[in-house]
């Protein structure tokens, strides 16, 4: 007993040295050099947005990011991201209304709810093959919304949503503008640090692997079950921290944070930006937030716009905008290579 | 009790008419169609249109929506599915999400976004041992099951079912014979299609018809299909009508839940028998 | 005692048996090589020994264990790995990437999940470029190994194999679709595993493994029909019979007659 309770602390403590050594090592400096331009990025939309949009932009990055490890990284399409945006939003409303009067102690309820939701769904889903698993997860998304609107709608107030209360405690006070948007760029950056790690890990290798071929994966020992649900998890876990954001930033939770339909504008703006790569995700957030902040579009033939953009890019832009600018980038490199080349040979 | 079970066969029948296509395509092709929902909605409307601005009976309305459907779906497959065709299977499911948002937004645009009610064409009923029941209910039940036997005897008779048959048993091996595949996929798209515009024609006037209809019935197609087994037509057949019964016995007991359940029952089958491949 | 034995091994698709109620043994260190015509079942019986999917009867026993209804991961994990008939390699990633998830494993990262996650790819370089150096492909570490000629990704999947320390290395015709050159390399390298590990080899041109081998498998139609050593089964009628048929069996006995 005593023994295995060392162990336990032996295995924390090495979880911290390594954690440390993580941080410390060589391409810390690049690591940082992102983040802050990522941080120049936000504030630079201030001014053009103002506050609060920025931060709601701040927000879907959050959200994309979280779906791009799933589908972008490990080749798992999910149109059920939401329920876990949902979850997440919606423990913070009723944890700040039942609870507690600490929003920070509500996030990391949301948190933890959403990683629960996405361990449980997740066993399930998992293991389906195909695009099959794009549609299990609708159908769990559609049974939280459904949970939501019906049999739980004295606690969630159905349609009408759940406004949210206590938005200040101590010096972490919700209800300032500049406060979420500090607080929400803050945890951006810390989302994107974590996957930055995760993605460049050799477990950011396996998932690209399982993504290409899972079942060779398999014949190279991994039990690829248990990396998918793992992380399918995260996904759920970050995506639920983004829902717990969205839910202080407008002091408000309603129903559409887990809308069914919703999620194609997630896979719209992880595909558009370019999955597989986090730059792609930020970059497929913030256009995508512009388009339906800025364009008129948004109110009429929103759907049928979404849907021709979704056409256009499966059949002729795979890649993105940041896959494009990649292939712009080495088309160039290489005909500045093959340019010099030919100097050198008429030479 | 009897009403609810009376339900649950119509809702079973329609069920078993919109999973048949799915079925098929999900079967043979591992291709989730999503714009499947949208034949399906676009048949109700067809119909409520061609009534209400044409003037003709039901029936006649019916057969537009059920023609007009099948061309759509032949264009989904001819022009989205077809082309994706050996790639990742999430391409052609972000496709034909892409097709269904698109189908949405013109119906919205063409009718609206408010349900249409449509009235009971017969206007009939009948009394068995004491019980009232619609004559159009009994007429939907009886079409689902003259349309399982014809299937049936379209997959053992002619050489396009027999070569739909095989691929369901085992897609690779059909696929290495080197016949043309494609064409006979495509015919059967089409044919789930047509089912589909029919189960959207008789669902109409038991249900209301709105813009969205079929994403939500698409889930439940997903579950009859999962429950009755991958490529096994018979199975759709009664997975659909357990599940009408489900729904309709749970609805009665309590209302709320009378959606969750379906999932339940698909969650439960996932979880005993996950698709692996 | 047999690294690897099975015993009744039978896999049916439907009507046709691929496999027919096969004993195997696979001693240690040993070499075998399994030979046969197109469609005897060879490559159905590796999918079974490798877990690629459950025997329809039989049992297969690696080490003295039971592992017939093992999964593919379990048995790479006690030392049994395989190859492809099909080269399976990850063409989107970098040739140094494929290796990464087999080095990982092996320097024990797998036991610590957060370790894993955490430490960068680039940590394991040396490894993988260790396991590159085996199979001579250090020098295009950097190229994505789909725009590697068929050759080097045969050659990069065996570096695949053998970086995860097999006791038992099953190759699926690791000959098939190489030129003269590349079959020169490859059969080097086996060579030099051979007596250090167990390989078993599946081949369907017997002069391309027959000095190699230290016993011949024969498979037709799902059954061995035949196996020991090299010599011995090429002098066995029944093998010339089932590879080349009755005609071409009795016209090369009369070339070698003349
Ligand atoms: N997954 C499968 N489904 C159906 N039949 C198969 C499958 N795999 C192999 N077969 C059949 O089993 C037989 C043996 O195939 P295989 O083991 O690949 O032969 P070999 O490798 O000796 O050429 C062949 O007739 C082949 O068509
Ligand atoms: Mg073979």
């Amino acid at each position: 007993m005593g023994n295995v309770v060392k162990e336990r602390g032996l295995v924390l403590e090495k979880t911290f040295v390594a954690m440390g050594k993580q941080l410390t090592q060589a391409g810390v400096g690049q690591k940082v050099l992102e983040l802050i331009l990522i941080g120049v990025v936000f504030l630079i939309l201030v001014p053009f947005l103002g506050a609060h949009r920025a931060t709601d932009f701040a927000i879907f990055c959050i959200i994309v990011l979280s779906f791009d490890l799933l589908y972008g990284y490990m080749g798992r399409l999910s149109f059920g991201h939401l329920l876990y945006v949902g979850v997440g939003a919606y423990t913070v409303g009723l944890a700040l209304r039942y609870l507690t009067t600490n929003p920070l102690l509500a996030i990391v309820l949301g948190v933890v709810a959403a990683c629960l939701a996405g361990m449980a769904v997740g066993a399930i889903t998992v293991r389906i093959a195909g695009a099959a698993f794009a549609l299990a997860n609708l159908a769990f998304n559609r049974v939280g919304w459904f949970l939501v609107m019906s049999p739980l709608k004295d606690i969630t107030g159905g349609e009408n949503g759940l406004s949210i209360r206590n938005l200040s405690f101590w010096y972490v006070n919700f209800r300032n503008p500049t406060f979420r948007f500090w607080f929400v760029l803050a945890s951006l950056l810390l989302v994107f640090l974590l996957l930055r790690i995760f993605t460049s890990s050799s477990y950011g290798v396996l998932l690209r692997s399982i993504k290409e071929d899972e079942k060779r994966v398999r014949f190279l020992g991994y039990n690829t079950q248990l990396y998918k649900w793992v992380t399918f998890v995260l996904a759920a876990t970050v995506a639920g921290f983004g829902g717990a954001l969205t839910a202080l930033n407008y002091g408000y939770v309603n129903p559409n944070t887990l809308d069914v339909h919703a999620n194609a504008g997630i896979v719209f703006a992880c595909l558009l930006g370019g999955s597989g790569r986090l730059y792609g995700a930020l970059l497929g957030g913030i256009i995508y937030m512009l388009i339906t902040n800025l364009l008129p579009v948004y109110f009429q033939r929103w759907e049928f716009f979404l849907g021709v953009a979704l056409l256009l890019i499966v059949f002729r832009f795979r890649g993105g905008i940041w896959g494009g600018l990649e292939a712009l980038y080495s088309g160039l490199a290489a005909r500045a290579k093959s340019g010099s080349s030919k100097e050198g040979m008429s030479r | 009790m009897i009403y609810a079970i009376m339900y649950g066969l119509t809702v079973g029948a329609v069920l078993y008419l919109i999973s048949v296509g799915f079925s098929l395509t999900f079967g043979t092709m591992r291709v989730i169609n999503f714009a499947h929902t949208i034949t399906y909605t676009l048949g109700a409307y067809l119909l409520i249109a061609s009534i209400r601005s044409l003037g003709v009976p039901f029936f006649w309305g019916g057969a537009v929506g059920v023609a007009v459907a099948a061309l759509a779906g032949y264009g989904i497959e001819r022009f989205v599915i077809r082309r994706l065709y050996g790639e990742s299977l999430d391409y052609t499911f972000i496709a034909t999400y892409a097709v269904f948002l698109i189908g949405v937004d013109i119906v919205k645009w063409l009718w609206g976004v408010f349900p249409k009610p449509v009235s009971d064409p017969l206007g009939k009923t009948v009394d068995i041992l004491g019980f009232v029941f619609p004559t159009y209910r009994l007429l939907v039940i009886l079409l689902a099951i003259v349309v399982f036997f014809g299937l049936e005897l379209f997959m053992r008779k002619t050489m396009v079912g027999k070569i739909i048959v095989a691929a369901l048993d085992n897609r690779e091996g059909v696929r290495c014979l080197g016949i043309g595949v494609e064409k006979y996929f495509s015919l059967a798209f089409v044919l789930g299609s047509a089912l589909a515009a029919l189960g959207g024609v008789l669902y109409a006037p038991i249900t209301a018809v709105h813009p969205y209809m079929g994403s939500h019935i698409l889930l439940l197609c997903f579950a009859v299909v999962l429950t009755g087994g991958l490529g096994n037509l018979r199975g759709t057949f009664l997975a659909s009508f357990a599940l009408g019964m489900l729904i309709s016995i749970t609805g009665r007991y309590w209302p709320a839940g009378s959606e969750i359940v379906a999932f339940i029952a698909m969650a439960a089958v996932l979880l005993a028998r996950p698709i692996e491949a | 005692m047999s690294l690897l034995t099975t015993s009744g091994l039978t896999k049916r698709f439907g009507g046709l048996v691929a496999v027919n109620s096969v004993d195997l043994r696979i001693e240690e260190n040993e070499t075998l090589g399994v030979i046969g015509p197109n469609g005897s079942g060879k490559t159905t019986l590796f999918n079974l020994l490798s877990g690629f999917f459950p025997p329809t009867a039989g049992r297969i026993f690696f080490q003295g264990r039971d592992v017939t209804h093992l999964s593919p991961e379990e048995r790479v994990k006690m030392g049994m790995v395989r190859t492809f008939q099909l080269v399976s390699v990850f063409n989107s990633l970098k040739v140094w990437e494929n290796l990464v998830p087999c080095v990982a494993w092996k320097s024990g990262m797998y036991h610590s999940l957060w370790r894993f996650m955490t430490t960068p790819a680039a940590s394991t370089w040396a490894d993988s470029i260790e396991a590159l150096k085996l199979v001579g492909l250090e020098g295009q570490a950097e190229a994505v190994a789909g725009e590697l000629s068929y050759g080097d990704r045969r050659l990069l999947e065996i570096a695949l194999a053998l970086s995860l320390r097999p006791k038992l290395l099953l190759l699926d015709e690791p000959f098939s679709g190489l030129s003269d050159v590349e079959i020169a390399k490859v059969l080097a390298l086996l060579k030099s595993l051979k007596g250090k590990i167990t390989i078993g080899i599946i081949e369907h041109k017997i002069s391309m493994i027959v000095d190699f081998v230290d016993r011949l498998c024969v498979m037709n139609e799902g059954h061995i029909i035949c196996e020991g050593n090299p010599s011995e089964v090429l002098a066995n009628p029944l093998v010339n019979e089932c590879y080349w048929g009755k005609q071409e069996t009795l016209e090369r006995a009369g070339v070698s007659g003349v």
